[in-house]
């Protein structure tokens, strides 16, 4: 019996067959993913690979169908695999457990396939995806949705914008003063609770991030006061696990902390100062209490400062044991004693400030960057894209669309514009200062362990006559390796210059005689053993054009330019993170901003 | 201390329709007609986010069609009762849900049974159903208020029609936040505690910084149209720019003062910066409209005032033509299914009734009670805070105390103890001496004993009225037409579009025709490939036929009439035919001829999205959905909302 025979008459035998020999790639097993695994899987799209670092969690069985309870904590991306093949044993299904960043998903592999669909949460992974397939030109599906709202858009390399033609929302972010000093609302305590004080206390130990500091405040005494704030609390963490560890953080953040802080007169003329605990009392009558957190029901309702501190004792105490036990931990919005740690923290911190206090859930939406998610959304965003891959097969991606589906929440809306319940967008062709769109590609073969920079530079200038040996500039992310007023470098091999050799591009740029603009190129080096360098596949033809008025050369996007360092920094509204579901193949580095220089 | 598995598994959506949506959902019983592919993946789509129990009446075998489209059944399943097969591999998803099936045809059953949808507080129907036996659906579903989703596909298109009578919504969660301030027209409480302020040009530029807006609105406002009575309202800003520079300017020279009697140079700085940052003059600006444009009631909320439901001759009228007994205990089952799973108690109408004499008596809608952020000194905003707080309070109680008197008369009514006794008697024993006209209307609804009714609120707490309150200017109420007048009535807002340019309209026709085509063959096209030619003729006549009847009414004739064996000519003899355009349908005309009545994974998938999307909507009262026709063309990603 033919499973495929509906596709079959409806496709057309003809599309069909290039539906049974299409070889796709998706990106997250998630919310988005489960269901397009199923559309690709019903359709007959012969062989699918999935990659996912995730393992399953029960938060996400609401939505996540491929998935039970019985799964929870295993592999989003094996798991999924097995239930679709339990319904559908004629297709080929290959699941990676892993980071889509990891060096065995390279270029050549990222090549391999004939489409690519993103069902990612996180802007990280989209954007690293949407980098390998421009440079690979591979056609990419990109999808995500928040709420009733979700989209689909195609990604055609060349042809259309691509993912990161416009600039994405930066996260918002607050001055690290009203962080660590003056809050006035509710999310500054959070991101203090969570972004500052549990890296501080259980996290990782790090001396850089007060130099952080330094850039962003122009008090010096302030500065002072807050870097010696840091350093007691270091001396503090040694004794974590131990007892009464909880007792003395819980004294020592909302008292003397607090009392130093009113010491400095100037920071309260302007503001209503904030008053310390009564540490003693709040301990004793917390001891008192039995567990607040038993009572699920008062999730949703603010708790008293007595049960706050049970609970932050509580929480702090477990922490620090787990700290004491196996080493650093990170912060997690389904960790249950990670959550408590930082909605006590917070609150408690409000309080001191006369700032309104948030119930527990509140807490966890604005600390988790928490998006609403339906079944429903993703649903119908899943089934968009499978649209969307058929329209790229038979080559109709000019005249197809970015689809936004609202679901427009008032009637007003709904009655006066109807049609946005499935909004058409046209696609746009590429943003011509895009970073991605704007560059060439070339795939080069090199042994790095022998070849000098002098050996590829020569290479990459004999194979495109219209870079200017002279007046080339080499760049690896924003550091510098060649320009023509810096040499030192062409004597020395790749491996020895520590360029990495997956998923990073060099980056070079050059002005010929005429001043004449020539077409940014990344080259993408490829690990091989044979000696030499080999350019992989065709080279593409770079364009020339006058040079621009001002001269701009700042580097622009390779890869992994995200990772600056991340401090005091957080998205508190859905403005900034529009558009994501799914699975996560990174970290969620999209949703933390970045200090300012 | 893990929160419950419940709380857990559904953190993501309840942060959509919260708690109280979710207590709905669980509470809802849905009913899906036929297993198809587009159904099982709209109640996949219910069951995963824990709707309380679902029915599948399906009397089909699982055929190598449904192991084709339907990711859910597998070719072990070839020959068993879909309806079975289906239930019983939604009902793994999730355990917290219930799943039933009735191996049964729709069109006999709900012949025989239409009693047993009383349970149900929405029914989806897929697949492909003569419309006879939809419009039978909907005399079941209609005089009950239950939802009914007609879903009608046809390969890579799509229609999704929703039914529902009088669907009313109180969080309609707009996208923009609801502000309401009064500030045109000030109630006493916060005229007062405006006065409590202390004239601006005697204030530091630390108290002049921190005034909030709603403060420096008000006061600028009395100040100004005391001296200009017949300026128009919309020089006020002006006013307030040059109030605000003035200010600036007083207190930067203040500063500067203050350098002179030798001040340190950071207080100097910062008395400086300060005066720089008036941000709460520039919300002022912003906001400075807001202190002559008076709250008025919405249209929205005009709409659910002036609802049949709360006035009594229309209640009468309805009354009469789809609920045709009249014996008390008849009438208490479908009240009961209206509001079957709904978040709002079955209240909401006598809530509405309290609100409209509210709404009479002070002219404006309770206070909403909460105040946006602004820039101010913490004290100032938490009293103003206050101000609104209690002002909602003392609105929420005014209607709460209405509520309970509107509930006398319809309790007096409907309680069992009148029994057999004649309603007149209890109606005329009923009111009190307050009589409002809302309780007029709900005594008037009891005793002409419309389906819909306004249900008791003599007990209903302060709590949920004062939510009801907060709410009060979001309020909506969907009314659509049934099935039966959609068919039956002429469509002349389409007449102009089928002339033209009729659109993603030719889709609806095609979809309907498909029907005619049906009552005509007792079969549906393309469903032997032999006769495409045939079939794409009959079609093509089919949708010429349903094409007049949208322009002069009479299309349930075509559907019913040929169950009698009426030929193609004789139906249209038997409709008079004033203007009949000719509408270009070919094209989907052969795509339905060509797809059959085969299913596409991937549009059922898109198409199961939006159907439990919009049935969420319906189940929780949240959001407010579509209006009523949705129709989805797969083939180039385009879709578009009729009103049928």
């Amino acid at each position: 019996m033919d499973r495929h025979a509906p596709s079959r008459a409806l496709l057309g035998t003809q599309l069909f067959a290039q539906v049974e020999n299409t070889r796709v790639l998706m990106v997250g097993a998630g919310g988005i993913g489960c269901e397009l695994l199923k559309n690709l899987a019903m359709l007959g799209f012969g062989h699918i690979e999935l990659v996912d670092l995730d393992t399953i969690d029960v938060t996400n069985l609401n939505r996540q169908f491929l998935f039970q309870r019985q799964h929870v904590s295993q592999s989003k991306a094996h798991v999924a695999r097995e239930s679709a093949l339990r319904f559908n044993r004629n297709i080929t299904i290959i699941s990676h457990h892993g980071n889509i960043k990891d060096p065995q998903f390279d270029l050549a592999w990222f090549k391999s396939f004939n489409l690519v669909f993103n069902a990612l949460d996180n802007l990280d992974a989209r954007r690293h995806v949407n980098l390998m397939c421009v440079a690979g030109k591979v056609p990419l599906i990109d999808a995500g949705t928040a709420g009733y709202s979700g989209q689909s858009t195609i990604i055609q390399p060349g042809v259309t914008e691509c993912y990161d033609c416009h600039p994405k929302p930066t996260p918002k972010t607050f001055p690290v003063c009203t962080i660590r000093s003056t809050p006035s609302a509710p999310i500054h305590c959070i991101v203090w609770a969570k972004n500052f004080m549990f890296p501080q206390l259980f996290g990782e130990d790090e001396d850089e991030g007060d130099a952080n500091l330094v850039n962003d405040t122009t008090n010096a005494k302030q500065v002072q006061e807050l870097v010696r704030e840091a350093q007691a609390l270091r001396e503090l963490k040694r004794s974590a696990g131990l007892p009464g560890f909880a007792e003395r953080v819980f004294v020592k953040i909302y008292r003397h902390d607090i009392e130093r802080l009113l010491s400095m007169e100037g920071l309260w003329q302007m503001r209503q100062k904030p008053v310390p605990l009564d540490v003693e009392a709040l301990v004793a009558a917390a001891n008192e209490l039995r567990d607040p957190l038993a009572d699920e029901t008062a999730h949703c309702r603010v708790r008293t400062i007595e049960e706050t501190t049970k609970v932050f004792l509580q929480s702090t105490a477990a922490l620090a044991k787990r700290y004491a036990a196996s080493g650093p931990q990170s912060f997690d919005k389904d960790d249950d004693a990670a959550m408590a740690f930082v909605s006590a923290a917070a609150n408690l911190r409000c309080h001191v400030y006369h700032i309104a206090l948030k119930s527990f859930f509140e807490i966890k939406s604005m600390a988790g960057n928490i998006v609403p998610i339906v079944a429903t959304t993703n649903g119908v965003v899943a089934g968009l894209m499978v649209l969307h891959a058929l329209q790229v097969l038979e080559g109709r991606v000019l005249e197809t669309t970015t689809d936004l589906l609202t679901a427009p929440p008032a009637a007003q809306h709904l009655v006066s514009r109807p049609n946005q319940v499935l909004a058409r967008d046209k696609l746009f062709p590429p943003v011509s200062s895009c970073a991605v769109c704007a560059r060439a590609y070339v795939q080069v073969a090199v042994d790095t362990a022998s070849t000098t920079l002098g050996d590829l530079l020569e290479a990459i200038v004999d194979a495109f006559s219209v870079l200017p040996v002279d007046n080339v500039t080499v760049l690896e992310g924003a550091r510098m390796l060649y320009d023509p007023d810096f040499d030192d470098n062409l004597g020395r091999t790749l491996a020895d210059l520590n360029v990495p050799s997956h998923h990073a591009f060099l980056l070079v740029d050059a002005y010929d005689q005429d001043d004449q603009l020539v077409q940014p190129l990344s080259v993408y080096i490829q690990k091989s053993g044979k000696k030499g360098v080999e350019i992989l596949g065709n080279v593409p033809q770079l364009w020339t054009k006058p040079a621009p008025p001002k001269v701009q050369d700042a580097p622009i996007a390779g890869g992994d330019e995200l990772d600056d360092e991340v401090v005091m920094a957080v998205d508190d509204d859905d403005e900034d993170i529009i558009m994501t579901e799914s699975s996560a193949a990174g970290n969620e580095t999209g949703h933390v901003g970045r200090t300012r220089r | 201390m893990a929160p419950d598995h419940k709380t857990q598994k559904y953190d993501r959506q309840l942060r959509l329709w919260h708690a109280h949506g979710q207590a709905a959902l669980e509470k809802a019983h849905v009913c899906l007609v036929n297993g198809t592919a587009t159904g099982t993946e709209a109640l996949k789509n219910l069951v995963l986010p824990g709707v309380g129990a679902f029915t599948v009446i399906d009397a089909a075998k699982v055929s190598p069609d449904d192991v084709g489209n339907n990711f859910f059944v597998t070719r072990a399943h070839l020959g068993q009762p879909r309806a079975k097969v289906v239930t019983a591999l939604l009902q793994e998803l999730n355990d917290d849900v219930l799943g039933h099936y009735i191996d049964s045809d729709i069109t006999p059953f709900v012949a025989a049974h239409p009693r047993y949808f009383d349970r149900f507080s929405l029914v989806l129907v897929t697949g492909h159903v003569p419309a006879a036996t939809l419009l039978a659906l909907d005399r079941v579903c209609w005089p009950r208020g239950i939802p009914l989703l007609v879903v009608k596909t046809c390969g890579f298109v799509s229609t999704l029609r929703i039914v529902t009578r009088a669907h009313h919504i109180v969080e309609s969660h707009p996208d923009t936040p609801v502000r309401d301030l009064r500030l045109a027209d000030p109630f006493p409480e916060l005229v007062a505690f405006v006065d409590t302020f202390k004239p601006f040009d005697d204030m530091t530029s630390a108290e002049l910084t921190h005034v909030p807006y709603p403060v420096i609105l008000l006061h600028l406002w009395r100040e100004w149209r005391a001296q200009n009575q017949d300026t128009p309202a919309r020089e006020f800003r002006k006013y307030v720019q040059a109030e605000k520079d003035r200010h600036a300017a007083r207190l930067t020279e203040a500063a500067l003062k203050s350098l002179d009697a030798n001040q340190s140079d950071t207080a100097v700085a910062s008395a400086a910066a300060s005066a720089a940052d008036m941000e709460n003059w520039d919300e002022a600006l912003k906001q400075a409209f807001l202190a002559y444009t008076p709250t008025s009631v919405p249209r929205n909320v005009k709409d659910v005032l002036e609802h049949a439901i709360l006035d009594m001759s229309a209640n009468a009228d309805s009354a009469d033509e789809h609920a045709p007994v009249t014996n008390n205990s008849v009438v208490a089952n479908p009240v009961a299914n209206v509001t079957a799973g709904c978040a709002w108690p079955p209240t909401f109408w006598a809530l509405c009734a309290a609100l409209k004499s509210f709404v009479a008596e002070h002219g404006r809608l309770p206070v909403r009670g909460s105040v946006p952020d602004m820039k101010a000194d913490t004290a100032t905003y938490v009293s103003l805070q206050r101000v609104y707080r209690d002002k909602a309070a003392a609105d929420a109680a005014d209607l709460h105390a209405r509520a309970r008197a509107i509930a006398v008369p319809v309790v007096a009514t409907s309680t069992p103890t009148a029994s057999s006794a004649s309603l007149s008697r209890s109606s005329s024993v009923g009111p009190s001496p307050a009589t409002s006209p809302g309780m007029a209307a709900a005594d008037a609804a009891s005793t002409t004993a419309p389906a819909l009714q306004i249900e008791a609120a003599t007990n209903i707490d302060l709590a949920t009225v004062t939510e009801f309150a907060r709410h009060a200017a979001t309020l909506h109420v969907l009314s659509t037409p049934s099935l039966h007048d959609e068919y039956a009535r002429a469509h002349p807002q389409w007449t102009r579009a089928l002339n033209d340019d009729p659109g993603m309209l030719s889709i609806y026709v095609v979809l309907r025709a498909r029907e005619v085509f049906y009552a005509r063959q007792r079969r549906w096209p393309g469903a032997h490939a032999a006769d495409a030619d045939a079939d794409t003729a009959r079609l093509r006549s089919a949708a010429r036929d349903v094409v007049k009847a949208l322009v002069a009414g009479g299309g349930n004739a075509l559907v019913m009439e040929a169950a009698e064996g009426g030929a193609d000519a004789h139906a249209e003899a038997g409709i008079a035919t004033p203007v009949a355009p000719v509408v270009d349908v070919d094209d989907w005309v052969q795509e339905c001829v060509r797809a059959g009545p085969a299913e596409l994974a991937a549009v059922a998938g898109y198409m199961g999205g939006v159907i439990a999307q919009e049935a969420i909507k319906l189940i929780t009262a949240q959001y407010v959905p579509m209006m009523n026709t949705y129709v989805y063309d797969g083939i180039h990603s385009k879709s578009e909302v009729l009103k049928a």
